[in-house]
């Protein structure tokens, strides 16, 4: 379980909050969505997960462990990997199965032990046949994938994906959500994805809205999705489903909030006829 | 996506050269690069010249990559030929001779080093240079964090020039023109593309240091490596090849 507690953030003292007061928990194996508009803190709590950043107030609990004791960091960044938007910014061999062994590497484990997990790992992301491969001659889709599978090698509890499908190619952004879905559904790997497209994270066990450094909601997406007030307030687009709903209710045709997916508007338009 | 960056990139393969230990390449080139400046013209440069062609071949990288990697540089053998012809002090056939000695030298330099580049994965080439400079640990030598520079820079040159050409490409269409007659314009101009390159270089640099954190790198410490180097009889083989063309252009 990861835990915030009373987590507050700031780069003096001072100065203004970028995280204020922030409370919440993930269990394992849970698929969370957190959305928020550019500057709510989102990427600064992404950052807070693995103790990249540490609280500048309050506590982050990894499984028990607190990202403020140093000595226990390796432990943590073993159990929460952190994907970032852009993958070029992140790989940092010249060649994919190099790159893939990298966090295997730091840790000292044995060659052979890093073959066979760097292998599942390429197999995972479907790239095993990249692995020789220089990661320039890739496409941006490909590479997000090559830094996934180092993030997967090290065998993380909990993924943090910071917009992970932002700087990638449309046929490259379905794929990688299909595969963290896979991930997350078969390998048992929390989900923390924090996202502005609320369509990749429909499937999610919760929503988390961040505005201005708070926490603003922390509810099922049932519940929150066809509220295009809420979406509105955080500044995120709603879902053209939603919105169509909103529009509906203008001419006098009601919707329960919950009836947000396609397949549940169609049977409610059906129902309506 | 850049194309012909041929310039020290390495291109995956399974090449005699490909399977030696990075060391002994390394110790290859040296005696290669020594061995060119100290050779004497015609014969000696020749037999280097040989030698490098042949590795060339053995790479079996294609000759497109030399190609490629070596034509910005033929500009820079041929003016310092030029220069050569036309300042040195001898008769003109003796500083034709000269020029080629010198544009042949340099061009093996060139070649070798490509060899090398080209068939050395540049984490496999770093994880050597940093054994074979592991005795200056002794001496505090930062010799880790060197090489993880050298790692860093080298898996960021194409994105770098990718960067360049795009940035170049934008600031193009909004009317900045690098073809200015007067450099001094030209160079103002250019700064236009040097501020985003550094904003972005240090985006980059703030990530790669958070995706490296996060996959638990901690500077030195008990590192292992995916590819142990090892010294097998080929690599002695190789370096025994090398030396002994060595010693015969000595002998000659």
């Amino acid at each position: 379980m990861i835990e915030f507690v009373n987590v507050h953030y700031y780069y003096k003292e001072n100065s203004s909050l970028i995280l204020n007061n922030i409370s919440f928990t993930i269990n394992k194996g849970e698929f969370i969505g957190i959305v928020g508009r550019n500057g709510s803190g989102k990427s600064t709590l992404a950052r807070m997960f693995n103790g990249i950043l540490i609280p500048s107030k309050g506590k982050v609990l990894v499984d028990g462990l607190d990202t403020r004791k140093a000595e226990d960091l390796i432990k943590i960044r073993r159990k929460v990997g952190l994907l970032l938007p852009n993958p070029d910014n992140q790989i940092v061999s010249s060649v994919v199965e190099e790159d893939v062994a990298f966090g295997l590497e730091n840790l000292g484990i044995k060659p052979e032990e890093i073959r066979l997990q760097v292998d599942e790992a390429l197999k995972l992301v479907e790239m095993e046949e990249f692995k020789k491969h220089p990661p320039y001659l890739l496409s941006g889709g490909q590479k997000q994938r090559v830094a996934l599978a180092g993030i997967l090698a090290l065998k993380p509890d909990y993924l943090v994906l910071d917009e992970p499908t932002s700087m990638i190619e449309p046929e490259g952004r379905k794929l990688i959500t299909g595969l963290l879905k896979q991930i997350n559904s078969e390998l048992g790997v929390a989900l923390i994805w924090i996202t502005h497209d609320l369509e990749e994270i429909i499937e999610a066990d919760r929503i988390l809205v961040v505005a201005n450094g708070k926490v603003k909601e922390y509810k099922k997406p049932k519940e929150l999705l066809g509220k295009a007030d809420i979406w509105k307030e955080a500044g995120i687009e709603p879902l053209a489903i939603t919105q169509f709903m909103q529009n509906l209710k203008q001419y006098g045709i009601d919707f329960k909030p919950e009836e947000f997916t396609v397949q549940e508007m169609v049977d409610f338009l059906c129902r309506l006829k | 996506m850049v194309k012909n960056i041929g310039l020290g990139q390495y291109i995956p393969g399974n090449s005699i050269l490909h399977r030696l230990d990075p060391r002994s390449k390394v110790i290859g080139t040296v005696i290669l690069v020594v061995g060119t400046f100290t050779s004497a013209y015609p014969v000696e440069t020749g037999i280097f010249l040989g030698t490098v062609l042949i590795l060339g071949a053995l790479s079996q990288v294609g000759i497109r990559y030399y190609f490629d990697s070596l034509k910005p540089l033929l500009y820079l053998i041929l003016i310092t030929a030029f220069f050569q012809v036309l300042l040195a002090e001898e008769e003109l056939g003796q500083r034709f001779d000269a020029a080629l000695n010198l544009g042949l030298r340099l061009f093996i330099i060139i070649f070798s080093m490509q060899v090398l580049m080209g068939t050395t994965s540049p984490l496999s080439l770093t994880s050597g240079m940093e054994k074979m400079l592991s005795p200056l640990k002794r001496i505090k030598f930062p010799v880790h964090e060197l090489i993880m520079i050298m790692t860093i820079s080298l898996r960021f040159i194409p994105l770098y020039i990718e960067d360049w050409e795009r940035i170049k490409k934008a600031q193009m269409s909004r009317g900045i023109n690098f073809e200015e007659k007067s450099i001094i314009k030209r160079l103002k101009n250019y700064i236009s593309v040097l501020i985003p390159l550094l904003r972005i270089s240090f985006q980059r640099a703030v990530d790669l240091a958070t995706a490296m954190e996060s996959r638990c790198y901690q500077g030195e410490g008990e590192r292992s490596h995916l590819n142990v180097l090892k010294f097998t009889p080929y690599d002695f083989m190789y370096i025994g090849i090398i030396g002994g063309v060595w010693l015969i252009t000595i002998w000659l």
